[in-house]
């Protein structure tokens, strides 16, 4: 066997403390498709960003065609024939797909004026290679999410210099018509030698289609393989399999949830784009974790649920009363809280002090006749400063100066002044410290045992097998299964989240 | 430890202080350029001619910019009051009726803005810029080509604006103190306030925390042409005139006022004091200028000038910090490399 | 190639590829009603009144739409038209001998003011909105010390200057006409067949992926804030030249009427969309409607009702096609691929 193309060698990147990658290595040849494959945070989208220079490694190299490559962004990147197309498009919605492909390298007539008939002619013979039927003169903001990827690709691979294709969850946005063409485009540069790297979770498709397989988990590289040397089973093996016994050491033993009225019951919910047809049930007491791969449409269900984008579909009660949903104000009174995922972006306020978020729900409850009431104030703040054991320098601190694990207890702590019913958590120990995390998991069950009913996004499947009391499995926009307590286990969770089918 | 919490004070209040120092050095060289300065008399008077009812909007713009939207049409709506109250003076109404309406009219206007900036999801700069060619026009309507002279007022309506209590305290300036209690109160020490700063700042959490960002927005635009109104009534006892003209330049001072007040212009940051000092400190300039004879538009210009330095030095000690902070990585990353 | 087909037809998608033809639609719109409404409208020379009158606004027009493109604004424009006016013709003054070479300097004073403005803009990343509001009174102060108290009459103003605006070197049309359309052409052909000029239309379509994909957003706002100011000063230069004296206070208030072409042109504040030829025809809208309300006899106040109302009415309607069309692409969302 040759040299290969490209080789990744003892790569290590961590944010805050917190390994994204750990001593990562394998290589990929030319002329090959090389699958990536992972739970969320595994650490693929890090490793593609170092690829392309979007990121530095903090230790260790990669190599192409035996040199060390070290970009500083992505334009670095393409002049030497390494590319990557994202899951997000970027693209000027304004501006034609020919003008999108070329933007910044348009084609040049003699005088110095850009030929444009060539710029249009080259993006159709893109486009035609591609087997898109789009036409080049289209504004990209009239394109559904799957031709604007497409667009994406064109962008990247019509000057044919090729050495490294990184592909992050090409077929995300796909209809199985456009994956199937998708295919047919990578394979044909494979035959011309390019190197490719694709990130998927549909691992269906990697069969018969892919020729090795690395396979992260936590940042660690686990096992590479030819694909023809591995199932399907195992790779979702590979992809969960940790001794979950070491991991959490408080497992609160908790008496059950209570069979009564369910405290949170949605039917038939649905939002335009984004999910269709949910239906679950939170009784009081009841911890029900959801997983599922991003992009599933979880966040998007709990934002629904608690008013903050639009419903088109289905109904909502709490505590058996039907409820329409207007906004989050609204939810709030009914009772429902929501912590968001982007804990820094959508829970907290950053400019303000500890004190301020922690109030900012409750602090038009506890104002005397509009103005704030300070003492009060005060005394909620120590309550749960001890309570949930927060470190903080005083209340007027700024809030960006806690640590992670102590922003989101303030986050947490926010909701408990107004004595909700539901808690929706999202991410909750997302990008926090182990000790931390211990305590939040501590909090949400004594939340449960007070009688709560709580729903818990995670991606964290140990943390979802330590905490639920039943498991929801969100795939594409619908879920596809629930698992009792005593049934889920990491690889029915996971085989469902990637399959879309329920494997009972 | 005192010397702690004065130094922790002196941190959070950092851009008030370097104004306060200003303000003092403005006083000093306005003093040593002309002996007329220091008089209790002269200050108080030539501050209110020349900065109040700038003050008075300031105030409104103040709510606008800290929820991080802007109104240019506020100088408009001073002009659509002033011809109002000359109108309804001529008419005969009672001054305590004239003022009900206008109060109406400028408030509802205010409404009327931030309504159509959040309903639509429109731009605001490009918006209220095409309001205040609107409220010019409906000025010009209300008032005419020629506006009304001092004949048109009532003595009670130029009260406010004109009178001296013990001969030396404008009643203006009793009215200034009083706005300025109020919105110290109402931004620092309510819950409005509270949520002004937090929308300001982080509109996504703020309303996924449960509050109303569109009722929020709204009412600063409300408390704007409410200002824009009271600025009316202060204008017509001062001037004693009123034409769909009226302060036609004075949004760059307003605008000037808040940006040296220490106010980010993206909203969230910034507070009463800093605006009162900025305030007291342009007014100072101002004066100063006045009595040495500087020519109006030169006046004018070197309010520009101040206004650029309060947005672009902010900016560049923070790009300094930046490049800084940044070098300093550069230099970490090296030394541990070369270990 | 999907299973869902994007409607392409949907008027939201195709208001925003054809503002252009929704502008010239307008226009021959309005001239059908005025010429119903008043007789005189359809004549040869009030239509020619009507096109010259324009030409002006049409450069000024032109010139603020390349840096809305980028989504930035420039309210100095009317203050820098000023310098640029009265120095340019200062120095003609001065030097009568040296003969239509001075044309350049209104051009090289625009220029700078607008590199002034651009450095700010570009480099200190700070709010476009305030800087050039500062920018304007600066300007201003700065042609006003100048002057020191001169203006610049008739007699001042060399022959070459005059034959420049109402010469005729192609029969029939006005070197004016001429000269606007050249300038419209040349910017028009800039901004479509340059990389730099597809490069303002990226930075004002997405920012983030303009940076992301390394174009070197800052040179470019740069680059169009200058151009803009090259086009003001040329247009001062007409300006002046078309009326009879120029004082400092020349051209005050013309923002409104400059961003209100724009806009009505199909040139979107929020950038990335629209053409120079488009803002132009804004130009052109506005002053046909001006022309035909004051023969129709319509009072003062209407027309100076119709700037304002068109930019509210322009920013409307470019905010519903962009919530119309995101709403398009939402329900084009497939969900369960794979089932």
């Amino acid at each position: 066997m040759s040299e290969p193309r490209v080789r990744v060698r003892n790569v290590s990147k961590s944010f805050g403390g917190i390994d994204a990658l750990k001593d990562v290595s394998f290589d990929i040849q030319a002329g090959q498709i090389h699958a990536l494959v992972g739970e969320n945070g595994a650490g693929k989208s890090t490793l593609v960003k170092i690829i392309t220079g979007l990121q530095e490694a903090d230790r260790g190299a990669i190599l192409l065609d035996g040199a060390e490559i070290r970009f500083h962004n992505p334009m670095e990147a393409r002049a030497s024939g390494v590319l990557a197309v994202y899951q997000d498009p970027k693209l000027f919605p304004n501006l034609d797909i020919a003008e999108n492909v070329f933007m910044g390298i348009h084609p040049k007539t003699r005088t110095g004026l850009i030929d444009r008939k060539l710029m249009y002619r080259k993006t159709r013979e893109v486009l035609d290679w591609l087997g898109a039927d789009l036409d080049p003169k289209a504004l990209v903001v009239s394109l559904s999410t799957g031709q604007m990827q497409f667009v994406e690709f064109a962008r990247a691979l019509f000057d044919a210099n090729e050495k490294l294709l990184l592909l992050d969850e090409p077929t995300a946005s796909l209809s199985p018509n456009e994956t199937a063409k998708l295919f047919q485009i990578v394979k044909r540069l494979k035959d011309r030698g390019v190197s490719i790297l694709f990130i998927s979770h549909r691992l269906e498709e990697l069969f018969g289609f892919a020729d090795r397989i690395t396979i992260l988990r936590d940042g660690v590289h686990v096992v590479t393989t030819d694909m023809s040397q591995i199932a399907q089973g195992q790779i979702v093996q590979h992809m969960v399999g940790r001794d979950i016994k070491d991991l959490y050491t408080s497992q609160a033993a908790r008496a059950g949830s209570d069979k009564s009225q369910a405290v949170l019951r949605v039917e038939h919910l649905a939002s335009q784009g984004e999910f269709s047809d949910v239906s679950f049930e939170v009784h009081p007491g009841e911890i029900v974790g959801m997983a599922g791969l991003v992009g599933s449409g979880r966040t998007e269900i709990a934002k629904a649920i608690f008013g903050a984008i639009p419903l088109s579909g289905g109904s909502v009660w709490i505590a058996g009363k039907q409820v329409s949903v207007k906004d989050p104000a609204q939810m709030i009174h009914e009772g429902i809280v929501y912590v968001p995922e982007d804990r820094e972006i959508e829970g907290l306020i950053a400019e303000l002090s500890v004190s301020d978020n922690m109030l900012l729900p409750s602090v038009v409850r506890l104002a005397v006749a509009g103005f704030v009431n300070a003492p009060e104030e005060a005394r909620v703040y120590d309550q749960y400063t001890r309570q949930f054991q927060i470190k903080s320098p005083g209340p007027r601190t700024r809030i960006s100066g806690l640590s992670g694990g102590n922003r989101q207890k303030v986050v947490l702590s926010k909701w408990m002044a107004l004595s909700p019913k539901v808690f929706i958590f999202d991410e909750p120990t997302h990008g926090i410290d182990v000790g931390s995390k211990a305590q939040v998991h501590k909090v949400i069950q004594e939340l449960a045992a007070q009688g709560l009913g709580i729903l818990m996004i995670s991606s964290d499947l140990p943390e979802i097998l330590m905490m639920s009391d039943r498991v929801l499995v969100a795939s594409d926009g619908f879920l596809v299964a629930e698992y009792s307590r005593a049934d889920a286990t990491q690889e029915k969770i996971m085989a469902a989240a990637i399959t879309g089918k329920n494997g009972k | 430890m005192a010397g702690q919490r004065f130094r922790e004070l002196l941190g959070s209040y950092s851009w008030e202080s370097v104004i306060l120092v200003f303000n003092v050095v403005a006083v000093v060289v306005a003093t040593l350029l002309s002996p007329l300065y220091l008089n209790a008399f002269q200050i108080l008077y030539s501050l209110q001619q020349s900065m109040g009812i700038a003050s008075i909007l300031a105030i409104g713009f103040m709510m606008i910019i800290l929820v991080g939207e802007i109104d240019l049409s506020l100088p408009a709506l001073v002009a659509v009051g002033t011809v109002s109250f000359a109108r309804l003076s001529v008419m005969g109404l009672p001054f305590g009726l004239s003022l009900l309406i206008v109060f109406a009219i400028t408030t509802l206007a205010g409404l009327l803005n931030g309504y159509l900036i959040v309903t639509f999801s429109l731009p605001s700069m490009a918006v209220t810029l095409g309001m205040m060619g609107v409220y010019r026009a409906v000025a010009l309507w209300i008032g005419g080509y020629e506006g009304f002279g001092v004949d048109a007022f009532q003595p009670s309506y130029i009260y406010v604006g004109d009178t001296l209590l013990a001969g030396f305290l404008p009643v203006s300036f009793l009215v200034l103190v009083f706005l300025f209690a109020l919105a110290w109160l109402l931004v620092h020490k309510t819950v409005y306030g509270r949520l002004l700063y937090a929308t300001g700042n982080n509109r996504k959490a703020t309303f996924l925390t449960g509050h109303s960002i569109k009722s929020i927005i709204v009412s600063t635009y409300g408390i704007g042409g409410l200002m824009a109104g009271v600025g009316a009534m202060v204008y017509i006892g001062q001037y004693q005139s009123a034409r769909a003209d009226n302060v036609a330049s004075i949004l760059l001072f307003v605008v000037a006022c808040i940006a040296l007040g220490g106010f980010s212009l993206a909203g969230g940051k910034g507070r009463v004091i800093g605006l009162i000092l900025s305030i007291l400190l342009l007014g100072t300039i101002q004066n100063g200028m006045g009595l040495a004879n500087i020519p109006g538009p030169v006046q004018t210009l070197v309010i520009g000038l101040i206004l650029i330095a309060s947005i672009v030095v902010p900016a560049g000690i923070g790009a300094v910090g930046a490049a800084v902070s940044r070098a300093k990585n550069i230099a970490e990353k090296y030394s541990a490399s070369s270990k | 190639m999907s299973a869902v087909q994007t409607p392409k037809r949907h008027w939201s998608v195709v208001i925003l590829k054809n503002r252009v033809v929704g502008v010239l639609l307008f226009e021959a719109l309005i001239m059908i009603v005025f010429s119903i409404a008043a007789r005189k409208f359809l004549t040869l020379s009030n239509l020619n009144t009507i096109f010259l009158n324009a030409c002006i606004l049409a450069i000024l027009a032109c010139a603020e739409a390349v840096v809305i493109i980028t989504r930035n604004y420039d309210v100095s424009v009317a203050s820098m038209l000023a310098l640029a006016a009265f120095v340019g013709f200062d120095l003609i003054k001065r030097f009568p001998d040296a003969g239509p070479v001075l044309i350049l300097v209104p051009i090289a004073i625009g220029a700078v003011c607008g590199l002034v403005n651009g450095v700010i803009v570009a480099y200190g990343k700070v709010s476009s909105v305030f800087v050039t509001l500062a920018g304007l009174s600066i300007y201003r102060g700065i042609v006003t010390i100048y002057a020191k108290g001169h203006q610049i009459e008739p007699r001042d103003i060399a022959e070459w200057v005059r034959v420049s605006v109402t010469g005729h070197l192609l029969p029939g049309i006005s070197n004016l006409a001429i000269i606007t359309i050249v300038v419209i052409v040349l910017v028009s052909i800039y901004l479509r067949y340059t990389r730099i000029g597809r490069q303002i239309y990226a930075i004002g379509s997405n920012p983030d992926a303009a940076t992301f994909y390394g174009l070197k957003v800052s040179r470019v706002i740069l680059g169009a804030y200058v151009l803009c100011g090259a086009m003001t000063g040329l247009s001062g230069f007409l300006f002046a030249a078309r009326s009879s004296y120029v004082v400092p206070w020349f051209a005050q208030g013309l923002e409104i009427q400059v961003i209100g072409a724009v806009v009505v042109g199909g040139v979107s504040v929020l950038g990335g969309s629209g053409n120079v030829v488009g803002a132009a025809l804004g130009a052109i809208v506005l002053t046909t409607m001006d022309n035909g309300l004051i023969l129709i006899g319509t009072h003062e106040v209407i027309r100076q009702l119709l700037y304002g109302v068109a930019i509210v009415g322009a920013c409307i309607l470019d905010a519903s096609v962009l919530k119309q069309v995101a709403r398009l692409l939402k329900s084009s969302k497939r969900l369960g691929a794979r089932r």
